[in-house]
């Protein structure tokens, strides 16, 4: 406060030293202005007062004279005139308004011709300043007489009315730049108030009846607002930051768990810009972050079906996604097939917000469809071959084609075969698919490992006398005996046995062994039958699997009976080996574990 | 009179290709079997057979592999080759289409039908 007293005085103080001055400049010009007249005007007169006439003075005062004295224009300002005569005695002796008024003898005495001057300025005992003109007279080529010439100086007062217009002009104008300035910073502070308005709790304006204090103090207010504003903002702007660095953290954690993810995953915003790339998508796009983020996706994807896929879902606009397409990325993961699906993110307005693009390798899916594609084909095939054969030797025999009896037994022997082949196929079927999916009861018994070998080797007798083919047991002291389902056991073995008769030549000789080891029973089957191609042996167990081997082909065979075997065998928990060699034969050990045998 | 048209019969399993040998042999054409589509190709490119009837589904060789190999052949030496099919899907009817004077016939196929195909195609083609 003090200080603004301060400047408020010192301003008051420069615009009065400002009147001062200019006041004094103007009685200064003015003074001079007077005295330029007044010498000017006292040279005129004194040069027509000289005149040759005026020695006649000397012998008695003309009219002429008298009314050049008092009727010039300077008559108010003639002090005296004196003559003096050639002996420089004053003669005549004239005071203006008052000729016979007595001049002061200092005056009348000084003869300031004598002295060489024609012009001098002298204060009169009574301080009255007075300028002085002396001009001789000359009549006849001599100095007849000498005419002095006194005049008043100009006496201006500073304080004249005059010079009080300056200066009140002055103060008027700086009255009305106050009031002015009252009105703005009044205006201004209206504005200011407006701010304090919007921010509550902070101190505001205080309401100044308008004048300089109040200005000045609701500055100060102001200012101190404006910087517990900025205090606050600079902490708000550090929250928004910490935000922001907490907003990139969570970001960073979102895209490495995206990197982990074993498909492919792409942003793309709103503007059509990619917004993120997971590093899987990024390897098969054979591309970088770099070469994406924050580009329109249509610059820089190079892949054309994922392109593709992103046009039609933005040219679809549907918040539901878009139907899924399959694709290749042959110079990056080739032999691999690929899916593209999206979804759309939309905020709490339902607007879109990111699209969101999944690439996932589906090879695999591809490869299990196509196997069971292939499983579906190989049933029909299976299914229909003697399904064809009943249909066409039932249809010749209805058409009355065949008249031969011999002929037409043979061909209702081929229906015959057809229909068990066909029958046996959808049981193999069925065990299988039961098998597969766990759907068929396991019912574990106590199984006896003789009547097991002893049940196999009937199955497949009468077959094996067709070919003369000897079956050898070899058995241990004791029979061992086992946990397990004795109907599936057997159908396991059987269909193992009944292979080494099927592909074994007439006369041939297979064993059948049973012996206990290390907790488990083993069965073994040795064949010196038409054996195994090694290419063969790693499909064996695959469903519908047959040998091209001509020996195989000609039997009758649907590719089922060892993939049965295989899960019969795993559902015990066993293992089954195979060691074969073409032309020399095969050998099959099976393993089953004992379990825990009730003994009852 | 003509010389009697020879028909190729190409299947693994040997009941169809007895039924399919007798019915066709019934109707006055000769045969000649082939147990697998190499055996098969081997008889098209020596025995130059009028039509063909192959299996589909065939070790050594199948329908199909069979089919691509002799297309060409049916530029100079046009012939009909029928497969028969346990399934047949767009897939396979797609391959099929692209070959030529071939069709397909699925299982379980009636014999009669496959003389039908047969009357019909040499009726076409016989000047």
């Amino acid at each position: 406060m003090k200080k603004t007293k301060f400047i408020i005085l010192l301003l008051f103080l420069l615009v009065m030293a400002g009147i001062i001055l200019i006041s004094f400049a103007q009685f200064k010009k003015e003074t001079q202005r007077d005295y330029r007249q007044i010498k000017e005007s006292g040279q005129s007169l004194i040069g027509i007062l000289s005149l040759p006439s005026t020695a006649n003075l000397l012998s008695g005062p003309s009219d002429y004279f008298f009314r050049e004295i008092s009727q010039n224009a300077l008559s108010n300002k003639i002090a005296y005139c004196i003559i003096h005569d050639a002996q420089t005695k004053p003669v005549l002796i004239f005071s203006p308004g008052n000729i016979d008024q007595q001049v002061d003898d200092t005056i009348i005495n000084r003869s300031l011709l004598e002295h060489g001057y024609i012009m001098q300025e002298f204060l009169t005992m009574d301080g009255l300043a007075l300028i002085e003109f002396a001009k001789p007279v000359f009549k006849d080529k001599n100095i007849a007489a000498v005419v002095r010439l006194g005049l008043k100086l100009p006496t201006n007062t500073f304080f004249t009315y005059e010079h009080l217009v300056l200066p009140s002009q002055i103060i008027f104008f700086i009255l009305l730049a106050l009031v002015f300035g009252y009105y703005w910073t009044i205006l201004s502070f209206k504005h200011l108030k407006t701010i304090k308005m919007t921010d509550d709790g902070t101190p505001g304006i205080r309401q100044g009846k308008g004048d300089v204090k109040d200005i000045i103090e609701n500055l100060e207010v102001y200012l101190a607002n404006m910087k517990e504003k900025t205090n606050l903002a600079e902490s708000d702007r550090q929250k928004l930051e910490s935000r922001l660095k907490i907003s990139q953290f969570e970001n960073k954690q979102f895209f490495n768990i995206f990197d982990a993810f074993d498909f492919g995953i792409l942003l793309i915003d709103s503007r059509d810009l990619v917004f993120f790339a997971n590093t899987y998508l990024l390897d098969i796009l054979g591309q970088s972050q770099e070469d994406l983020i924050n580009f329109s996706y249509y610059d820089v994807i190079e892949h054309e079906g994922l392109k593709a896929f992103i046009m039609q879902l933005i040219s679809a606009e549907r918040h539901l996604g878009s139907k899924d397409i399959n694709m290749t990325f042959e110079e990056t993961d080739p032999g691999q097939f690929y899916q593209a699906s999206s979804s759309n993110i939309v905020d709490a307005e339902g607007a879109l917000f990111i699209r969101l693009i999944r690439v996932v390798n589906v090879s695999r899916e591809k490869e299990t469809e196509k196997l069971q594609q292939d499983f579906v084909n190989h049933i029909a095939h299976e299914l229909r071959t003697p399904l064809t054969n009943i249909k066409a030797y039932n249809e010749m025999m209805m058409d009355g084609e065949i008249d031969n009896v011999e002929m037409q037994k043979e061909f209702f022997n081929t229906i015959n075969d057809e229909t068990n082949r066909l029958a046996k196929l959808i049981s193999s079927i069925l065990e299988l698919a039961e098998t597969e999916m766990g759907q068929i009861t396991v019912t574990k018994d106590m199984v006896k490992t003789d009547w097991l070998m002893e049940g196999c080797i009937e199955a497949v007798e009468a077959v094996a006398k067709e070919k003369n083919i000897t079956i050898e047991r070899q058995v241990p002291d004791n029979f061992p005996k086992i946990m397990g389902d004795k109907e599936m056991l057997k159908s396991a073995l059987i269909n193992i046995l009944g292979n080494s008769v099927k592909y074994s030549p007439e006369s041939a000789r297979i064993t059948f062994a049973i012996k206990e080891v290390d907790d488990m029973v083993v069965f073994e089957i040795n064949d010196t039958g038409f054996g195994m191609d090694e290419k063969d042996l790693p499909h064996i167990f695959e469903k519908f699997y047959r040998s091209e081997n001509e020996d195989v082909v000609e039997q009758d065979g649907s590719g089922l009976g060892l993939a049965i075997t295989a899960e019969i065998i795993k559902t015990h928990d066993g293992f089954i080996e195979v060691e074969s060699e073409l032309d020399k034969g095969s050998r099959f050990t099976i393993k089953i574990p004992m379990g825990d045998l009730i003994i009852g | 009179m003509d010389k009697k048209k020879t028909i190729l019969i190409i299947d693994d399993d040997v009941h169809i290709r007895r039924i399919l040998e007798i019915k066709i042999k019934h109707n006055g054409y000769d045969t000649l079997t082939a147990k697998n589509g190499k055996q098969g190709l081997e008889i098209i490119q020596n025995q130059k057979p009028d039509a063909v009837i192959s299996d589909l589904n065939m070790p050594r060789l199948d329908g199909k592999e069979l089919c691509l190999l002799t297309n060409p052949i049916k530029k100079d030496r046009p012939f009909l080759t029928i497969i028969i099919t346990a399934r047949i899907n767009p897939f396979e009817q797609k391959w099929i289409d692209e070959m030529q004077d071939t069709m397909f016939m699925e299982k379980p196929f009636s014999p009669s039908k496959i003389i039908d195909s047969l009357a019909k195609y040499f009726e076409n083609v016989t000047p």
